[in-house]
């Protein structure tokens, strides 16, 4: 036991740089990996639980006017387990000069509903009594109006005398509509605030009103109910007239997997990071093991000599390694719900929910012994090559390489030495091509998303659209100036191209959906197949999943009582509604609904898309009856700001990773390469050449390794994207050249590699000539 | 001496290797064509006092000057810094270690012709005709595609000799270059260093191999630090009994 301890202790004082190289990559690993694994298990049962909390039903329908009527007529369905009826207020509001594209939910907080009241900043705080004039909010409306306590939130209830000002007191966890992904917001307000809204609304003239009353009916299915949710959904619109009064419906699966997506998009990147990590931290290991055995085989083979059995040293470097890799990974397990509980506040933003952090003991223990076995497996491959050290040959110092043929010429000297000492220990150089590849890979899927998703949000605006426009006016009566309006529009740029859209309910197959009506059907975003006309219908990817129908197959679609057959003429891209939406051309929706009413929303291209905004404001100050809009939504800016941020986030881990990785990989072949460095420098060669050369060595093999990953990305990024993106709705993803997906990991990666073994390079300053003679004149 | 150009003139040299003193206050002038030769017992002193003379390490006290190539005035490089000395390393002086210390990646042609790119005197052109010369010179046409991992000692260390003199140093410092080979590897070596210095060449030749330090012109004795004797010798001219004799009566006195 004693050698054991010595051998140990003797292995740790030669290895130490490589070994608290290998803990701090392995816990990086390990802290992005359980961190991002406990937010995400954590995440949907959270969200379940605070929705269940709140009273979400198995579907909650949102209605105008009264819904207790309704509410009561729907309890007494067979089937029907429960319903409960939240009265609310839709209305239009404006936040620091911006108004929103879509109308908000006010809702009274008189403490029946245990609402979560939580800080900016995403900490508990006891509930409060909300007084009156006062305001609570979505924390998600932090990045979408850059709001903060104390701002005043413009209510738009009536033309007349019905703009409430409310001061923003607080936040709270909108367990319904928190997530940036959802556009309406819920406020909660005072019961006198809210008394009075409701009053101005019901009071106001149809003319002027801007507000509605509603309520949020829950309905819960009982549970020996024998029909599927959407048989059970069925029955309750036909038996009851709850269509006659429903804004919009929700499952709570349906919502719940909106509430989640954001942070399941931002786990499913760090795990998948995670993944490259661990090939990365695994090929790291390798090579630095393999250093180890080649630096170590000369004393080990003394050892030999003196009786040491081949098992006994394998077992000291076993255990010395195995322990340390077993030292990283719970390290980094350590703080992950710390950290987990971080990333949950700091999301608050964009979720406006506070994730209650959860560990999830089985699924990390469970995880934690996989890769215990799977480092332990390697290691056991790695240091096989103990067994097979010949004592004597060992000691006495066998030749080896290969000879290289490359040319040296004055000009490029330090190229050339880089170049071959790459050549001739091809070997060592192999863990950095194989790092820089997948490294590459990874920066570039991530590259090619940012690039795709934009400054603003650009490719999301597109994806989510039904098709491209800068501006979209709808107007809501007859004495709106639309001639005059596109005037104004034309002041701040000319008009490019112009199209109107309308957006309907509908049901196809039974299902209900969102129609996009277009009045010129070239502006879908067709994906396979061809763009309808009056006998046929587009499709998104998640409809056609969703129905079981392809291109070709005839479909019922029905609205406002009337039923027609259409035939599915293609697949669009629309990721509207998570993708629940279809496309129709006017002239295919006039069978079925009513195309004169004030359906129609005018959407303008300009020749100058900066002017949008200027437009916007000005339209929304001197018009009424109108509702403008850009290509944005009011959460896109958190969206953009969570994924820009993971984007940094992701960037500089691969940079943390990347400087362990160059330390430990040049710190061994220094070591093993001191001997040829002092002779250079014998020879006349500085040591700042020298270095330029050995940090060349780096960039020559960083880049092969990263022009690899790039083809590699190239065929295989755009595949990965969409699959990813299928979550969200987005059927298509196509990137091509950039700055960020192509550019930047082809500069970056050689580039740290570069500049980080020129700095690691700064001991052969060190490297004495002395040293060198006095060594071998032992 | 008086009719020869001095290239190293130290005074008073000392150096210091934290409390213990190896060189105590060493006065020395080496001579441009001379073969010299340090000798003495192990830990007198001998390999510092050529690594202080080269530069690899720097003096504790006293003052070291040296006479650049083409150049009439003596250069203080006492405390001469890296950019100086690395200067000097690739263009005046040349080196021929104990171990051949070859670069294990670079055949032997490669190891010489390598020295000779990082001078910055000779052209490409120059170098590469200077490699083949001195290839054929030291009978490594059969090793020179080979690594020095794939040669014997011999035909590794007549490598190195061709590179540190590729450059046409001023100065060879060799440090104990025949302690790794056999009789017969020794001998060859040694008929090198003597075929340089019959050409020309200034040597300074640290050793305790009598064979070997019959090759020198000027024998210089060091015991604990200082210069003790110095015995100066007809040119080598093959095997003399005389000089032998000289040679060995003189060590005698020092005990050998």
């Amino acid at each position: 036991m004693k050698k054991y301890q010595m051998l140990m202790k003797a292995v740790w004082k030669k290895q130490k740089e490589s070994i608290c190289g290998i803990v701090l990559l392995v816990f990086v690993l390990s802290l992005c990996l359980f961190s991002s694994l406990t937010l995400y298990t954590s995440g949907k049962p959270a969200v379940e639980t605070e929705m269940d909390r709140l009273g979400f039903g198995d579907f909650t329908v949102w209605v105008h006017d009264e819904g207790e009527g309704l509410a009561e007529k729907v309890d007494c369905l067979t089937d029907v387990e429960q319903v409960t009826c939240q009265p609310l207020v839709f209305a239009g509001y404006k936040i620091n000069g911006v108004h929103s594209d879509n109308e908000g939910q006010l809702l009274v907080y008189d403490g029946s509903v245990p609402y979560r009241f939580i800080t900016g900043e995403g900490e508990d705080i006891p509930a409060p009594a909300i007084a009156q004039g006062t305001v609570y909010i979505s924390p998600a409306m932090k990045s979408s109006f850059e709001v903060e306590i104390g701002d005043t939130v413009q209510f738009e209830l009536s033309r007349k005398e019905g703009i409430i000002n409310l001061t923003v007191a607080g936040y709270f966890a909108d367990g319904f509509m928190g997530s940036s992904m959802i556009d309406m917001k819920s406020f909660l307000i005072n019961s006198e605030d809210f008394a009075a809204m409701q009053e101005i609304v019901s009071t106001a003239a149809e003319v002027d009103a801007l507000g509605r009353n509603g309520s949020m009916l829950h309905i819960f299915q009982r549970v020996d109910s024998s029909l599927s949710e959407r048989d059970f959904y069925g029955k309750i619109q036909e038996e009851t007239d709850i269509s006659l009064y429903t804004e919009f419906t929700y499952r709570k699966e349906s919502l719940l997997n909106y509430m989640v997506l954001l942070q399941n998009i931002l786990c499913g990147f760090l795990i998948a990071f995670s993944v490259v990590l661990l090939i990365v931290c695994i090929i790291v290991t390798a090579h630095s093991l393999s250093a180890v055995v080649e630096q170590d085989k000369k004393d080990m083979a003394v050892l030999r000599t003196l009786g040491m059995s081949p098992k006994m040293l394998w077992g000291v470097y076993l255990s010395l390694y195995g322990g340390v890799i077993l030292a990283g990974l719970l390290l980094g397990l350590a703080p992950c719900v710390w950290i987990a509980t971080g990333m949950a506040k700091g999301m608050v933003s964009s979720t406006g929910i506070l994730i209650t952090i959860k560990t999830p003991v089985l699924f990390i223990f469970l995880l934690l012994m996989a890769l215990v076995l799977l480092f332990t497996t390697f290691l056991i491959l790695r240091t096989r090559k103990i067994f097979t050290i010949a004592p004597m040959e060992t000691i006495r110092g066998a030749a080896g390489g290969k000879r290289v043929q490359t040319k040296f010429h004055r000009k490029f000297l330090e190229w050339d030495i880089a170049l071959r000492e790459l050549c001739f220990g091809r070997k060592n150089y192999i863990a950095v091509i194989l790092i820089a590849t997948f490294l590459t890979i990874f920066l570039a899927v991530v590259g090619r998303m940012g690039t795709w998703l934009g400054q603003h949000g650009e490719g999301l605006m597109d994806a989510f659209s039904v098709a491209e426009h800068d501006l979209g006016v709808q107007p809501f009566n007859r004495e709106v100036p639309m001639d005059e309006i596109e005037r104004v529009i034309s002041w701040y740029s000319p008009i490019r191209e112009t199209y109107e859209l309308a957006m309907e309910s509908v049901t196809v197959n039974g299902q209900e959906y969102e129609a996009n009506v277009l009045n010129d059907t070239k502006w879908f975003h067709v994906l396979s197949g061809h763009v309808c006309d009056g006998d046929s219908i587009l499709i998104t990817d998640t409809v056609a999943s969703e129905l079981g129908i392809s291109i070709g197959d005839t479909v019922r679609v029905a609205a406002n009582g009337r039923i027609e057959r259409y035939q599915v003429s293609g697949i669009y891209q629309c990721a509207n509604g998570m993708g629940n939406n279809i496309g129709m051309s006017m002239e295919g929706y006039s069978k079925i609904g009513d195309i004169t009413g004030y359906i129609w929303c005018y959407h303008y291209i300009l020749k100058n898309g900066a002017m949008r905004d200027f437009a916007m404001d000005f339209l929304q100050e001197h018009y009424r009856g109108i509702d403008v809009h850009t290509n944005s939504w009011s959460g896109l800016n958190g969206i953009v700001l969570m994924m820009h941020g993971l984007m940094v986030a992701l960037y500089l881990i691969a940079t943390v990773f990347i400087l362990v990785c160059v330390a430990l990989i040049s710190g061994k072949l220094l070591q093993a390469e001191t001997g040829n460095m002092a002779i250079y420098k014998s020879m006349g060669l500085s040591t700042g050449r020298l270095r330029l050369s050995f940090a060349l060595r780096f960039l020559i093999a960083v880049t092969a390794g990263s022009v690899v990953g790039l083809l590699l990305s190239a065929v295989f990024a755009d595949g990965l994207i969409r699959r990813m993106f299928r979550l969200l709705g987005i059927g298509d993803f196509h990137s091509g050249f950039s700055m960020l997906g192509t550019l930047l990991p082809l500069a970056a990666i050689p580039l740290l590699f570069f500049l980080f073994a020129w700095t690691f390079s700064a001991r052969l300053k060190q490297v004495s000539i002395v040293t060198l003679i006095t060594e071998n004149n032992d | 001496m008086k009719n020869k150009e001095t290239i190293f003139q130290g005074t008073d040299m000392v150096k210091n290797f934290g409390e213990t003193t190896v060189l105590h206050g060493i006065n020395l002038e080496l001579y441009k064509g001379d073969f010299t030769v340090i000798m003495g017992s192990s830990g007198s002193g001998k390999s510092t006092l050529l690594y202080v003379l080269s530069g690899m390490e720097q003096l504790s006290e006293g003052k070291l000057l040296y006479r650049e190539k083409n150049s009439s005035k003596m250069l203080d490089i006492t405390h001469a810094s890296e950019k100086a000395l690395t200067r000097l390393r690739a263009e005046e002086f040349g080196f021929v270690f104990q171990r051949t210390h070859l670069v294990s990646s670079l055949t032997l042609k490669e190891n010489i012709c390598m020295a000779g790119l990082i001078c910055g005197s000779m052209s490409e052109k120059e170098v590469r005709e200077k490699t083949d010369l001195l290839i054929r010179q030291m009978c490594l046409e059969k090793a020179e595609d080979r690594l020095p991992a794939q040669v014997s000692g011999g035909e590794a260390q007549r490598a190195a000799v061709a590179r540190a003199v590729i450059t046409n140093p001023i100065i060879l410092f060799a440090d104990e270059p025949t302690g790794a080979l056999n009789k017969a590897n020794t001998e060859e070596v040694l008929n090198l260093l003597t075929a340089l210095h019959e050409e020309g060449q200034s040597v300074l030749l640290v050793t305790h191999d009598r064979e070997a330090a019959l090759r020198g012109n000027r024998i210089l004795y060091l015991e604990d630090g200082a210069i003790v004797g110095e015995l100066i010798l007809t040119p080598y001219q093959g095997k003399n009994k005389g000089r032998e004799q000289e040679l060995a009566s003189w060590l005698e006195g020092f005990c050998w």
